[in-house]
């Protein structure tokens, strides 16, 4: 039940994110080459995932921007590779396996930032440790 | 200028409105160099609107470094940006790109690095605003040839290409392979690439691999700011650094490759280990960081992927790591993953082509191995060893700053970790030649490293200088690596650049050889398997054994016929870069091989099938039949 509130609470922008791998896999099937699926498939692959876990991983906005594209690349490599392994060659199933990835990145990273604005202190409100 | 910029910007907007990707890519740097030059001289008016005209001048006349600051940037990209239509390609010879680039061209570079130092010796410049002076540096470095080349540069990129469509093509590794057989063992990056190309619907990776340089060479800039301001708060030397490794790095592994990408990943890996795996009681450490378990998961998502993508690096991935395991960092467990990933890899998938290439591995030769980069001289062409020479110096000259920086800053507090990292991959050289490049990698891994002890010669200390000498040493400094950066990087692109007409042979020539047929060639210096390379065999005559290639010189047309009769079908094509890169290189002698192909039209062994100024394709004339009695 905290969980669901907190989903509840999340910003727009976690929401966004969340959804962001699965709008780009419904763009994979519009024409091929179009520029809207070009760009979408580029701009989530590299950074969708990424941006999601850095949330979660680091504060820091320099090394949340490293590791947007170091993690994205990285879980790319691993699932395209593990694809190649299985002999599977479907283009579908790694921007959903990314997607799903990012999905519950970024919803992690949106209900701990949620509970992060509930905790901090109004103005004037004292707490007391 | 401006009908030169408006006539590129719509060119290619008009193609990328058509729906080419490769236009789209290209009109973005474009109209971002447009729009900067435009917000810069924006700013420049905003930011001094109140000061009178006359007021004005004399603060300029004052102080003129604060006005090549405040306009520095605007100018350097319309002076790039004019530059760009006014270099020729079809000129192009002795020394590469350099003789052709014109003199706004080192116009546009010498105002900006004179902006740069002047903004980083302020100490109190804000972030983004230095960051865009690099990114403009990278743009005139790297992407100077994906807008003027026209086709891919360097013949590895299309090789890569290549192999990328070789995995939309296929859902397997294949070890019977043996062209650029180590490709389908470490193959992260090209299923990665085929992965995103599929998905995107391209038709192959050309239409983005000429601007992976810029790409790669900002992406690098992450990490490096990581790693430098984890080890000093002064930030001019962290931008110094930055810009010292963006001008050092000449030798050309941020192109369409694996391993850019995962020199990006190692450097991540580094960089998050000294910021949060530092030893507990070194002074001035981060405090206790929030979610230390999930940097530990994310620096084994990364070792993870290095594993698969290349061979060499993930060797460097555990020198690296064991180098902070001597300086007491805390990643005993991480470079215990890392070697079983390593390991694991190797065992379980690339152990076919170790096996088969064990024997030319040079473990523990470690001289040879270094010496093996280096051309000979004696038989190279005068350029060449005018570009050899001065690329050699450029190293040593990065070299020694850094001992300098190295030496001045241990006054004030010692850094072993980075001193570690920047001597570690001279263990490189105990593991193989690499082909013969190893020593451009080893420079390659010690470059990040360097390049902060580098910049740690013009400020050992976080107190700020003031003096007049002290303003312009760091500008005189960076105009000084600029064209030694050009000369080593450029000064070999008679070799790198491929024209349109080379192109349009392998064109011509992958669209009639049959499955199985020999592909022969001079040298493997010319854009070819970037489409179905799987298909075919090659072979490069300038690249056999003395005495064949002495048979070769002696009677061309025997010698390749016989090479080429044993296949059902094969093709020989002789390029202008092929040509080069061979006589160049000293590898047959020059006028050689114009001597061959002369010899071989005239030959009725051989039957030109394709030809333009750049390229002629041949193959054997096929014996008429006999008629029916």
């Amino acid at each position: 039940m905290i969980v669901l509130r907190h989903v509840r609470m999340m910003r727009l922008r976690y929401w966004l994110l969340a959804v962001f791998g699965w709008v780009t896999l419904a763009l994979t099937y519009l024409p091929a080459g179009t520029p809207v699926r070009v760009t979408a498939v580029y701009l989530f692959g590299l950074a969708g995932p990424g941006l999601a876990i850095a949330g979660l991983v680091v504060r820091d906005v320099a090394e949340r921007c490293v590791l947007t594209v170091a993690i994205s690349a990285s879980l790319g490599v691993l699932i395209s590779v593990a694809m190649t392994l299985l002999h599977n060659d479907s283009t579908a199933l790694p921007i959903a396996a990314l997607a799903a990835v990012t999905t519950v990145a970024a919803t992690l990273w949106g209900i701990r930032s949620s509970r992060d604005t509930r905790a901090e202190p109004a103005d004037g409100e004292v707490i007391v440790r | 200028m401006t009908s030169t910029i408006s006539r590129a910007l719509r060119r290619y907007l008009s193609q990328a409105l058509r729906g080419q990707p490769s236009a789209i890519v290209t009109a973005m740097p474009l109209t971002l160099g447009f729009m900067g030059t435009g917000i810069g001289y924006a700013i420049g008016q905003v930011r001094t609107p109140r000061i009178a005209t006359r007021e004005r001048a004399r603060l300029v006349a004052r102080r003129p470094d604060r006005a090549i600051a405040e306009v520095g940037l605007p100018i350097a990209l319309a002076l790039w940006i004019v530059s760009l239509p006014r270099i020729r390609m079809d000129r192009i010879g002795d020394y590469g790109l350099v003789p052709l680039l014109p003199v706004t061209f080192w116009a546009a570079l010498a105002t900006l690095m004179v902006a740069y130092a002047v903004l980083v010796q302020r100490g109190t410049t804000q972030g983004w605003v230095l960051t865009a002076h690099l990114i403009a540096l990278i743009a005139f470095l790297h992407a100077t040839p994906s807008v003027v080349y026209g086709t891919l540069r360097y013949a590895w990129a299309w090789k890569h290409v290549g192999v990328i469509d070789y995995f939309v093509r296929h859902d397997e590794i294949n070890s019977r392979i043996k062209e650029l057989g180590a490709y389908q063992h470490w193959p992260g990056f090209f299923t990665l690439n085929a992965t995103l190309v599929k998905a995107a619907g391209l038709q192959t990776a050309f239409d983005y691999a000429p601007w992976a340089p810029p790409f790669f060479t900002i992406l690098l800039l992450g990490p490096l700011y990581l790693i430098f301001s984890t080890f000093s708060s002064d930030r001019r030397l962290v931008w110094t650094g930055l810009a010292i490794y963006v001008l050092g790095a000449w030798v050309g592994q941020e192109y369409f490759a694996p391993q850019p990408t995962v020199y990006f990943l190692y450097l991540t890996v580094i960089a998050l280990c000294l910021r949060y795996r530092a030893p507990p009681q070194r002074r001035g450490a981060p405090p206790e960081p929030h979610g230390n378990r999930l940097v530990g998961a994310a620096l084994i998502v990364m070792v993870a992927a290095i594993a698969p993508t290349h061979q060499l690096t993930p060797v460097m991935v555990v020198f690296g790591l064991g180098a902070l395991v001597l300086c007491r960092y805390r990643v005993k467990m991480l470079l215990l993953a890392a070697i079983v990933m390593a390991v694991a890899w190797d065992a379980l998938v690339a152990w076919p082509w170790i096996a088969e290439n064990l024997g030319s591995l040079s473990l523990g030769s470690a001289g040879d191995n270094a010496r093996s980069g280096f051309i000979n001289l004696s038989v190279a062409s005068h350029s060449q060893v005018v570009v050899a020479h001065i690329d050699r110096v450029y190293s040593a000259t990065i070299g020694a700053l850094a001992i300098v920086g190295f030496a001045l800053r241990s006054r004030y507090g010692s850094v072993p970790a980075l001193a570690l990292l920047a001597v570690s991959p001279l263990s490189l050289f105990l593991t193989s030649d690499y082909g013969g490049e190893m020593i451009f990698r080893v420079y390659l891994f010690a470059l990040p490293f360097l390049s902060f002890f580098a910049a740690a010669a013009f400020f050992p200390r976080a107190r700020a200088d003031r003096s007049w000498r002290m303003r312009l040493v760091l500008p005189a400094a960076l105009l000084v690596l600029i064209p030694g950066f050009l000369f080593s990087h450029f000064g070999k692109d008679q070799q790198n650049y491929f024209s349109h007409d080379e192109t349009e042979a392998f064109l011509f020539l992958y669209g009639v050889a049959p499955r199985g047929s020999l592909i022969e060639s001079v040298s493997s210096n010319m854009p070819w398997g970037f489409m179905n390379y799987e298909m075919y065999d090659y072979q490069r005559f300038g690249l056999l054994e003395p005495k064949d290639r002495e048979a070769v010189l002696t009677d061309p047309a025997g010698s390749l016929a016989d090479m080429m009769v044993s296949h059902h079908h094969a093709y020989l094509i002789i390029g202008r870069s092929q040509i080069d890169e061979v006589e160049m290189s000293g590898a047959l002698p020059h006028g050689s091989v114009t001597r061959i192909k002369e010899t071989l039209l005239r030959s009725p062994r051989f039957t030109v099938i394709f030809r333009n100024p750049d390229a002629v394709v041949l193959t054997l004339t096929q014996p008429v039949p006999e008629e029916a009695p």
